[in-house]
C-alpha cells in the first residue's frame, strides 16, 4: 500500500522532470519558472473558461442554423 | 540533413575468401552505417525549448541593460560612433544558454585519464557564473577521453619509456627542427611511422590541430580548388582557408555530390577566368568524431582517379582504432596506400600522446620539410613525448614479443560492438557506423543536455554531452569514446546507467526499434557474443 503510493509520488515527480526537461525550464533560476509557469497556466485557464462559458452558447446556434 | 541510409560493402567477399587468422574471424566485414532521422515531435519540441530560453534570455538582456541587474559578463559600452564589436548570436547564446549549464561542459579532471578517471567536483552559488571547488573527487568511468586502445596510463612499459627518455634527452631541444632540433628520436618515429602506415616517408609534428591547420597552405595555393566534407573538423577548415584556395564543400559522405561538383569544377574551371584549376584537392576525415561515420573510401578512390584529383584523409580518429590491425581506414577498407596522396593523422587519440603526423610519398615529405610553417617555426617534439609514441606503435606492431597490441585492438572491436549494439537495441539513437569507437546518442533537447550530463556524473560516469556550436543547433548528442582498456564489468556499469538516465529523461526516440530497459534484453545473446570474440 504504502509502495504504490511512493510509486504514484515517483510517477508524478518523473512527470515534473519531462515538463521542465521539454519546455527547457530545467536550466532556468526558480523565479524564471515560477514566471513561465504563471503565464503558461493564465494562458490555458483562460482558454479552458472561454470554452466552458462559450462552447455550449456556439454549439446550441450552429445546430439551429443546420438543422 | 539527416537521411537514414545503409550501405554493406562489395568488398566483403574478398575479405571472407581470406586464410582464417583470428583477427579476421573478430573482424567480421559489417559495414553499416545508420543515421535515423529527427522525429517530428522532437524536433517541434526543441525549437520551443529554444524559443522559450530565447524569450528569457531577451527578458534577461533586457533586465541587465536598465540596470536592474548587474552585468556579469563583459560588456561593449557600444559608444557613439563606433561599429559594435559583439552582434551576432553566439553572444547572445553564451550569456543566456550556454552559461545556465556551464557546469557540466570543461570538467577539470584530477587524474591520468585512464579507463576511470577522477572528476573535480564544482559548486556554484550564482548559476554558474563563478566556480568553487568543494575538493572532493567523483571517481568515474571515463567515457569521454580519446583513449581508444587504452595507452592514457602512468604505469606501464610506455610510461617507462618516457622516463627514462627523460633522464637521457631532458625535456625539450630548445629549437625548431629546421635549426637544431631533428633529434635521434625523431628520426626513428618518422621512419616507424611510415613502416607502420606502409608508405614511403612521414613527418611529425607537435599539435594536432597545427599539423592541418598550417600544412595545408604548402600543399594548396591561390588558383587551386579544395573540395572538402561539410562536416570536417575546424583545423582542415582553417587550414583551408589559410591556404588561399577557392573552397567548396560536398553534402557529408555524399559521393555523388561530390563527383558533381568535380565534374562541375573541371568543366566550368576558376570562377572569373575559366581557366583550369592548377590542382584539385579532396578531404576527407577517416572517422568524423561528432557523428562516428566512416568515410566511403573506395568510391572516393575511384572518383579521385577518374577525376585526376589528390586525396588528403585526415585519420585523427581513426588512426590505430579502426581495422583488424589498427592501421586505419586504409586497413579497414582494404585499399591501397599508395592511392591516397596525404595520409594525415594525430598521436593524441590511440598513442596515448601528442602531436600529428603527415605521411605519403618521399618526394610529398620533402616538400613538406623544407615549407611546412610548423616544420620551420615551431618548436619540434619534446622527448617523452615521442618516447611514448614510439613504444605504442611497438606494442601495436607486435615488435616487443607480446601479442598485447592485437589484444589491444580486438577488445577495442569487442568493446565497440557489444556496446553499440545493446544502446541500439535499448531504443536510442545512435548515429554512425556500428564499427566506429566514437558513439553519438541523440538528446536534441538543451535543458536534457545539462540533465543526462548531471545525471550519468551522480551514477559514476563520466561523459561528454555536445550541444551548439560544435553540432546544429537542434542535434545536442552524449558522445561515448569507447576504450580498450574499459572491461565488461565497466561498460555494463555505464549501459546500466544510460538506460536509468534514459528512462529518467525519456531519452529513447527511435522508431526502429521498440524501446526496452536494460533487463529485458536478452544478456545471454550479448554475453555469449563478447566471450566469443575475447
Amino acid at each position: 500500500m504504502l509502495s504504490s503510493v511512493r510509486r504514484f509520488f515517483k510517477f508524478i515527480h518523473w512527470l515534473y522532470l519531462q515538463y521542465l526537461l521539454n519546455t527547457a525550464l530545467y536550466m532556468l533560476e526558480p523565479w524564471e519558472r515560477v514566471l513561465f509557469t504563471t503565464l503558461l497556466f493564465a494562458i490555458i485557464s483562460t482558454a479552458v473558461y472561454s470554452a466552458l462559458v462559450f462552447l455550449p452558447v456556439h454549439v446550441r446556434s450552429m445546430i439551429q442554423t443546420y438543422s | 540533413m539527416n537521411k537514414s541510409s545503409s550501405s554493406s560493402s562489395s568488398s566483403s567477399s574478398s575479405s571472407n575468401s581470406k586464410s582464417k587468422f583470428i583477427s579476421e574471424n573478430v573482424f567480421k566485414f559489417q559495414n553499416h552505417e545508420e543515421f535515423e532521422e529527427t522525429p517530428t515531435w522532437a524536433a517541434v519540441v526543441t525549437v520551443l525549448g529554444y524559443a522559450i530560453l530565447s524569450a528569457l534570455g531577451w527578458l534577461r538582456d533586457f533586465l541587465r541593460h536598465i540596470g536592474f541587474e548587474e552585468k556579469k559578463t563583459a560588456y561593449d559600452p557600444n559608444p557613439k560612433d563606433f561599429v559594435p564589436l559583439y552582434q551576432s548570436y553566439e553572444c547572445f547564446y553564451t550569456r543566456n544558454l550556454y552559461t545556465r549549464i556551464r557546469d557540466v561542459f570543461n570538467q577539470p579532471i584530477a587524474s591520468v585519464a585512464g579507463a576511470e578517471v577522477h572528476v573535480m567536483e564544482r559548486l556554484s552559488d550564482d548559476y554558474n557564473w563563478t566556480f568553487k571547488f568543494s575538493g572532493k573527487k567523483i571517481p568515474s568511468i571515463n567515457l569521454g577521453s580519446y583513449n581508444y586502445l587504452g595507452f592514457a596510463e602512468n604505469q606501464g612499459p610506455c610510461s617507462e619509456e618516457a622516463i627514462k627518455s627523460i633522464e637521457k634527452y631532458g625535456l625539450t631541444t630548445c629549437s625548431t627542427r629546421h635549426e637544431l632540433g631533428t633529434q635521434q628520436y625523431m628520426k626513428e618515429l618518422e621512419s616507424l611511422m611510415a613502416e607502420y602506415l606502409n608508405v614511403e616517408d612521414c613527418i611529425a609534428f607537435g599539435m594536432g590541430f597545427a599539423t592541418n591547420a598550417l600544412n595545408i597552405p604548402t600543399l594548396a595555393g591561390k588558383g587551386d580548388l579544395i573540395l572538402s566534407d561539410k562536416l570536417n573538423h575546424v583545423s582542415l577548415i582553417l587550414g583551408a582557408r589559410l591556404s588561399g584556395a577557392t573552397i567548396r564543400t560536398f553534402d557529408h559522405n555524399d559521393v555523388k555530390d561530390l563527383e558533381l561538383q568535380l565534374h562541375d569544377a573541371i568543366i566550368h574551371g576558376q570562377p572569373r577566368t575559366c581557366r583550369p584549376w592548377k590542382k584539385i584537392l579532396i578531404i576527407v576525415e577517416g572517422v568524423y568524431s561528432m557523428e562516428g561515420s566512416l568515410c566511403k573510401l573506395p568510391e572516393i578512390i575511384a572518383i579521385k582517379k577518374k577525376y585526376k584529383a589528390y586525396l588528403y584523409v585526415d585519420e585523427a580518429h581513426s588512426i590505430g582504432a579502426i581495422g583488424p590491425r589498427g592501421r586505419g581506414v586504409v586497413d579497414y577498407w582494404k585499399v591501397d596506400p599508395n592511392d591516397i596522396d596525404i595520409h594525415m593523422g594525430t598521436f593524441t587519440k590511440s598513442f596515448g600522446s601528442a602531436g600529428g603526423y603527415i605521411a605519403g610519398k618521399k618526394t610529398l615529405i620533402d616538400h613538406i620539410r623544407i615549407y611546412s610553417h610548423s616544420a620551420c617555426y615551431s618548436s619540434s617534439m619534446s622527448a617523452p613525448v615521442v618516447l611514448q609514441i614510439i613504444s605504442a606503435l611497438n606494442i601495436i606492431m607486435g615488435r616487443d614479443g607480446t601479442n598485447d597490441g592485437q589484444k589491444r585492438i580486438q577488445q577495442l572491436a569487442c568493446n565497440v560492438r557489444y556496446f553499440r549494439r545493446q544502446l541500439f537495441d535499448m531504443g536510442f539513437i545512435v548515429y554512425g557506423n556500428d564499427n566506429s569507437p566514437v558513439v553519438p546518442v541523440m538528446i536534441y533537447m538543451p535543458a536534457k543536455i545539462a540533465a543526462v550530463n548531471r545525471e550519468m556524473l551522480k551514477r559514476g560516469c563520466a561523459v561528454v554531452t555536445v550541444g551548439f556550436p560544435a553540432t546544429h543547433l537542434t542535434e545536442s548528442r552524449v558522445r561515448f569514446c569507447l576504450s580498450a582498456g574499459h572491461t565488461k564489468e565497466m561498460l555494463d556499469h555505464a549501459l546500466r546507467a544510460m538506460d536509468e538516465v534514459g528512462h529518467l529523461v525519456s531519452l529513447r526516440y527511435s522508431k526502429q526499434n521498440p524501446h526496452l530497459r536494460w533487463h529485458d534484453l536478452n544478456r545471454a545473446d550479448y554475453d555469449k557474443e563478447y566471450l566469443s570474440l575475447n
